[in-house]
């Protein structure tokens, strides 16, 4: 008799409680079987656990997405990968998908729904939140003239907004507590995805996107 | 000996069960778990503890703090945060939260957290005090 195929799955969650909870779930599902937890991925955390599936919680994570996900390529080609996120929005999701994902699963979901998704994408299926889905096929078959939001990070998605409210490099500092340094950064980089030069440009494409 | 109530506030539901569960698991009586700041029920249960995942609420994190710090006084704000930039765990400190508590702390320093801000007044997580 053929032993039940199981798929070996690590989990890349910054947030140690969180990274207990997800293997805690998934260890439920026999099927599933959890060879370690990570910060991060890196070439040597995929060779030493070999998984079939990387389940990667993408929040208050500062990691590269499309470089991480061509380095657990790089060592596991075969690999599936799932995008966690807490935020229901096509461009966080696009942003995944865009970085070589194989699902992307909303955080606020039960936890059958998400066994589901999970074994949906170890099975090689894709799976993105119904939720979203539509919103984004929407938008893709529209045209769209002004640049893509999905470029911006999350962090230069909440300056931007704060842009848009008419807020100043200060008060955005302010705001959200960092430098102002760090926000002349964040808006500079803004220009640079948006092709424009004034903040009043940058709102009005963050306006006209559909991102405020 | 009266056992510490505690008001959970994770938006993220998938992860809510887990937390709770570690709370009840080492005796706290967790009376509320909420997806968002719910000052009413937070301050109808009058917890001894509010553990908050501050990054994800629904309001302003600081602010959020200073609500909940208003709504109840006297219980314990713990900030939950992933955040570690200059000067964050110094204005969590400074808006009412007496527990600040990194995302990288272990489930058990989480406890141990929680329970030497009950016992000396406050709490910053190591991780955090050095680049506040």
């Amino acid at each position: 008799m053929l032993a039940a195929m199981t798929n070996r799955t690590l989990i890349i969650e910054s947030q140690a409680l969180f990274a207990k909870a997800l293997a805690q779930m998934l260890t439920l599902d026999p099927s599933i079987q959890v060879v370690g937890d990570a910060e991060a991925i890196t070439d040597s955390v995929v060779r030493s656990a070999r998984p079939d599936l990387l389940l990667i919680d993408i929040d208050g994570n500062s990691i590269d997405l499309v470089e991480s996900i061509q380095t657990a390529r790089a060592a596991a080609p075969n690999v599936r990968v799932c995008a966690l996120s807490m935020h229901l929005q096509p461009d966080v999701m696009q942003r995944c998908l865009n970085a070589g994902t194989d699902g992307f699963v909303v955080k606020d979901v039960t936890p059958n729904e998400f066994m589901r998704a999970v074994k949906s994408v170890a099975g090689g299926e894709t799976y993105v939140d119904p939720r979203i889905a539509g919103r984004l096929l929407r938008r893709r078959t529209s045209n769209n003239r002004y640049p893509d939001p999905a470029d911006l990070s999350a962090r230069e998605v909440e300056v931007v907004r704060l842009i848009v409210a008419g807020m100043s490099n200060k008060e955005i500092s302010a705001s959200l507590h960092l430098s102002e340094k760090t926000i002349k950064n964040h808006v500079s980089r803004i220009f640079t995805k948006f092709n424009c030069t004034a903040r009043t440009q940058a709102a009005v494409y963050a306006l006209r996107s559909g991102l405020v | 000996m009266k056992s510490v109530l505690v008001g959970v506030i994770e938006p993220q539901r998938l992860f809510a069960p887990y937390l709770t569960q570690l709370l009840s698991g080492v005796g706290f009586n967790v009376v509320a778990s909420l997806e968002s700041v719910s000052l009413d029920v937070i301050g109808r249960n009058e917890p001894d503890v509010v553990f908050v995942d501050l990054d994800f609420v629904e309001v302003e994190p600081i602010t959020a703090i200073r609500q909940l710090h208003g709504v109840v006084p006297s219980a314990t704000i713990c900030a939950y945060t992933g955040r570690t930039d200059e000067g964050w765990a110094a204005a969590c400190s400074g808006a009412g939260a007496n527990c600040v508590i990194s995302k990288s702390a272990t489930p058990s320093e989480i406890i141990s957290g929680i329970q030497h801000a009950l016992d000396v007044g406050a709490f910053v997580d190591d991780r955090l005090n050095g680049v506040s």
